[in-house]
């Protein structure tokens, strides 16, 4: 059986190279799909359209010929269906799926083997739109074929094979493969945010690399009395528009919805995190949510499955827009051989956002451990090739200084930002913190807890 | 011996032999050792046969043959045993043998109606040779009202027909499954859907079309619903149909009929004083404006190009009138939550609200009574509800979508029909069920003949565009920011700049 395979698929370049009309077979880079599907010469008779990985078509008459060049592609079956055995004509459906199942357009084709027992949902659909699916894991690839003649009359094509005759199709117009990817990247959508004066926009990405992002718990029930309760994932709402100012109770939040629809929720409701907290969520039970109700839609999560009315969760999130309101903004000096360099918050989350370090810190005065995440202090001074040790400055003149030796790679001392689960510092941490895990290899000597940290000096 | 069935026509072959009589109807499959159920099986699944279906006979009791076997891949014969114990041999495809026959429970016994066969008395053994499905999993999406009872239905579906269902209630199932289908991950095999979102899944390949489906007994509107370039895509399941409901203790809107525009303003105007607001709506919302369109003479909606004129008179006629009545202080817009409020709280008398409203107020208790859409007195037309269908699709990748459709069928079936959208004082998608139910419940009178004034929602996507951007801009004319023509004039534009846009999808 096996070299049978073998012989089939080593005449499949040849013969696909003579159904294209091409004179040899090329080797040829991916190519895009309406291109490749363009380049397919029509033929006559009926045709099936296929869609796998990328699209095509098999006609009738460049099947013949196919067969012609390759007699020994067609093969004759005696199956039985109502009792009666039925004699037919048929090429294996595999030499078919190869031109789709892999984004190589160009020849030779070949059969994805370890893809077909991977599985995948393979769609038959008739000329009447009837349609039946299987999984390929389920059927040998050697099953299945397409059949053009039955008790020696011509069919228009027949989807047959050594499995019950439940799954076989009459008329086949259409093959699907589920084999197209799908990735987030290519979702442009992104959520626009319109604080005061300040305006910023957020991919689902970064969303998702935001600190303030969680996942958790929640329910709402709609106009109708139905309950829908969630895993969500999202980033904290409160905590996200701490970035650019302090939410407070007497502010208006208008969140404007994709369709337009706004509603105005007030700054003390989004505070009220007794329940909950209020999650910009884009992820339902692990998966992304369509357009509708999402991209992003507003819900309350927490330990305790916090229920609220459907009402009250905007759905297709598109912008968040306070307007007349103060920006608490911090700035960290990194001083280096006579230069300073101004680092604002918006810089500052940013280099969270990318390299991201959480630690657990002994708090060794009231005898705990605290969660901090920042971004590894060494991060700070990428661009400062061959500095030797680094002092840490706080607002009240406090300092600390480091040898570069203990610092550069050291992933366990950072320069926090937030809490381990994303929220804000204390009023008496902020803006930044050092701190460092109280399991680290490496704890350099002379460091110190650094709160209000307003200066880093690079020498 | 090998039967061999006729294409097209049913063959029927009496053989006399005379078999001994049987007390209970056995009912099984051939080759099946033991009868599919018991006598009391039987009866605990029968209904009421609508008259319809019974050529003209009330009062009857049945089933259709086909909801007492098992779901089958094919059939191509069926023996019946009748009380003279004389065999019948009748041959045929599956749905000529099963789809449309009748099991009567007569009192002097059961009664085989074949369609285009005859009929057969005192049965007393049925055997089917066919092929049994091999699938027995589905998964089913829901959603709306009434997932709860509609889950019993599903369990007892389960029970009669040994299939596993996996149900799941979404509160909107047709993004999800574009979603799934984008995604890759598990499709269901039945999805409820809303007519309002057929473009868009069919556009998106998400779906299979039901040419094959019997649709025979179902409601024209409904399946006119879920069609699409000529095929259908979903078969209707029921219909909710917009109504004028009203506080009887404070307004008795009974004596009109047909009740106008002129008395619901004369209604309006002994009200006032009497209640903070005598009428309320939402009339933010294009759905609540069309029927007044449709009465100052507005058709289609959408043209036979698929395009919507959005700046047309009868439109701004009906605009213009909702201002009107606002400005006389009779009416005032309200969102839905708002209404209700409003009206069960006795500060409204009338509001205008869908069928699904109903067991809303039943369960609460408030008086209320139900009318029809008023008539415009000028122009002698209704103001014509807008039909709100909700049915059941097969996505295009069900990897079970024969035991779909059988599900389908006995969703949509007059056994289902019966119960599931009457409990929910909902319109049955089934013609001969609404029919029939229309003499239990007198609300049913003011249901259907909504439901004959109606104009259905539009199954294409620019309705759904359409009602979005509308529903910014109407509320400009109703506080008098803008004039209705200021408004309509700006939809125009604005319409026709979103449908430039390609859907997401």
């Amino acid at each position: 059986m096996f070299k049978k395979i073998c012989k089939l698929l080593s005449v499949l370049p040849l013969a696909v190279v003579l159904l294209m009309g091409f004179s040899c077979a090329t080797t040829a880079e991916p190519q895009d799909v309406d291109a490749v599907a363009h380049a397919t010469p029509k033929g006559s008779g009926w045709m099936v359209e296929l869609k796998g990985v990328r699209s095509d078509e098999l006609w009738e008459s460049g099947l013949q010929e196919w067969i012609e060049e390759n007699p020994e592609l067609l093969q004759t079956l005696e199956l039985e269906k109502r009792g009666e055995i039925r004699v037919y004509e048929a090429v294996p459906l595999k030499i078919v799926v190869a031109m789709v199942d892999d984004p190589d357009g160009g020849m030779p084709y070949s059969f994805q083997q370890d893809l077909w027992g991977e599985g995948y949902d393979l769609t038959a659909v008739a000329e009447d739109g009837y349609s039946v699916t299987l999984n390929t894991g389920d059927v040998a690839a050697d099953d299945l074929f397409i059949a053009m003649r039955l008790n020696g009359e011509a069919v228009t094509p027949t989807l047959v094979g050594h499995v019950s005759s439940q799954y076989w199709v009459r008329d086949l117009s259409r093959l699907e493969l589920g084999l197209e990817p799908v990735a987030l990247d290519e979702n442009p959508f992104e959520l626009q945010l319109a604080i005061g004066d300040q305006e910023a926009a957020y991919t689902l990405a970064q969303l998702e690399a935001h600190p303030a992002y969680t996942e958790d718990k929640g329910n709402y029930t709609n106009s109708y009395g139905n309950n829908f309760q969630h895993l969500w994932g999202g980033v904290k709402f409160v905590d996200l528009i701490n970035e650019y100012t302090t939410l407070a109770p007497d502010m208006t939040v208008t969140i404007q919805a994709m369709d337009g629809y706004e509603m105005d929720y007030s700054g003390a409701q989004l505070l009220d995190q007794e329940e909950g907290v209020w999650v910009l969520a884009f992820k339902e039970d692990g998966a992304y949510m369509p357009e509708d109700p999402g991209y992003i839609r507003l819900v309350k999560v927490g330990p305790n499955n916090p229920e609220i009315t459907g009402h009250v969760s905007a759905r297709m999130v598109k912008k968040i827009i306070i307007q007349d309101v103060p920006f608490e903004d911090f700035k960290l000096e990194l001083v280096n051989d006579g230069t300073t360099e101004v680092m604002d918050k918006q810089t500052l989350k940013s280099g969270v956002t990318t390299h991201r370090s959480k630690v657990n810190f002994y708090d060794r005065k009231n005898d705990r451990v605290v969660s901090y995440m920042g971004l590894p202090l060494f991060e700070m001074f990428s661009h400062f090739p061959g500095y030797t040790r680094v002092t840490v400055e706080a607002a009240d003149g406090f300092s600390i200084t480091l040898s570069a030796d203990e610092l550069e790679g050291n992933q366990d001392v950072i320069l926090a930002m937030y809490y381990g689960d994303g929220s804000e510092l204390s009023e008496r941490e902020k803006p930044l913190l050092v701190a460092w895990d109280k399991d680290a290899s490496l704890v350099p000597a002379g460091i110190k807890p650094v709160r209000q940290v307003v200066r880093l000096i690079v020498e | 011996m090998k039967i061999m069935p006729p294409r097209f026509a049913v063959l029927v072959i009496l053989i006399l032999i005379i078999l001994p009589s049987a007390e209970a109807l056995d009912v099984r499959l051939s080759g099946a050792e033991d009868p599919l159920l018991t006598e009391s099986g039987i009866r605990r699944r029968l209904y009421r046969v609508p008259p319809e279906m019974a050529a003209g006979e009330a009062g009857l009791s049945g089933i259709l043959l086909k909801e007492l076997f098992p779901p089958l891949f094919d059939a191509w014969a069926l023996s019946l045993v009748d009380g003279q114990g004389r065999r019948h041999w009748l041959n045929g495809s599956l749905a000529e043998l099963t789809a449309e026959s009748l099991l009567l429970d007569r009192a002097e016994g059961w009664e085989l109606w074949v369609p285009e066969v005859g009929r057969f008395s005192q049965v007393e053994a049925i055997t089917l040779t066919g092929e049994a499905l091999l699938s027995r999993e589905l998964a089913v999406w829901i959603s709306w009202e009434g997932t709860d009872l509609l889950k019993r239905e599903l369990e007892r579906y389960a029970a009669y027909f040994g299939v596993t269902l996996e149900v799941t209630a979404l509160p909107n199932p047709e993004s999800k499954l574009i979603s799934v289908l984008r995604g890759g991950g598990e499709l269901p095999d039945l999805v409820m859907l809303a007519a309002s979102s057929l473009e868009r899944l069919v556009e998106g390949g998400a779906l299979q079309p039901l040419p094959r489906m019997g649709r025979k007994h179902l409601s024209p509107d409904g399946i006119r619903a879920f069609t699409l370039k000529g095929k259908p895509w979903a078969l209707p399941f029921y219909c909710d149909s917009q109504l004028v409901i009203y506080n009887p203790e404070l307004v008795d809107l009974s004596r009109h009929r047909p009740l106008t525009l002129t008395d619901l303003e004369r209604e309006a105007e002994a009200l006032v004083g009497r209640v903070p607001v005598p009428l309320a709506w939402n009339a933010f919302s294009v759905s609540w404006l069309l029927p007044f369109r449709n009465s100052f003479g507005g058709t289609d909606l959408i043209d036979h190009r698929g395009r919507i004129t959005v700046h047309d008179g009868p439109t701004r006629q009906a605009l213009e009138y909702l201002c009107q009545l606002q400005d006389r202080e009779y009416f005032r817009p309200m969102e839905r939550d708002a209404m209700f409020s409003f009206f069960t709280g006795g500060r409204t008398a009338i509001i205008l609200s869908a069928s699904y409203a109903i067991p809303y107020l039943e369960e609460l208790g408030v008086p209320f009574a139900v009318a029809a859409f008023p008539v415009n007195g000028e122009t002698g037309l209704p103001a014509a509800p807008l039909l709100d269908f909700k049915g059941f699709a097969i996505p295009k990748r069900s990897r079970h979508s024969r035991l779909a459709r059988h599900l389908l069928s006995w969703l949509t079936g007059p056994g289902v029909q019966q119960r599931f959208p009457v409990a929910l004082t909902k319109l049955p998608a089934h013609a001969p069920v609404a029919a029939l139910v229309r003499d239990w419940n007198p609300r049913y009178e003011v249901l259907t003949a909504a439901a004959e004034a109606g104009q259905i929602v539009p199954p294409q996507r620019a309705y759904g565009v359409y009602k979005n951007l509308m529903w910014k801009l109407i509320r400009f004319a109703l506080t008098g920011q803008m004039t209705p023509e200021e408004v309509l004039e700006r939809g125009e534009a604005l319409l026709e700049e979103a449908l430039r846009t390609p859907d997401r999808f």
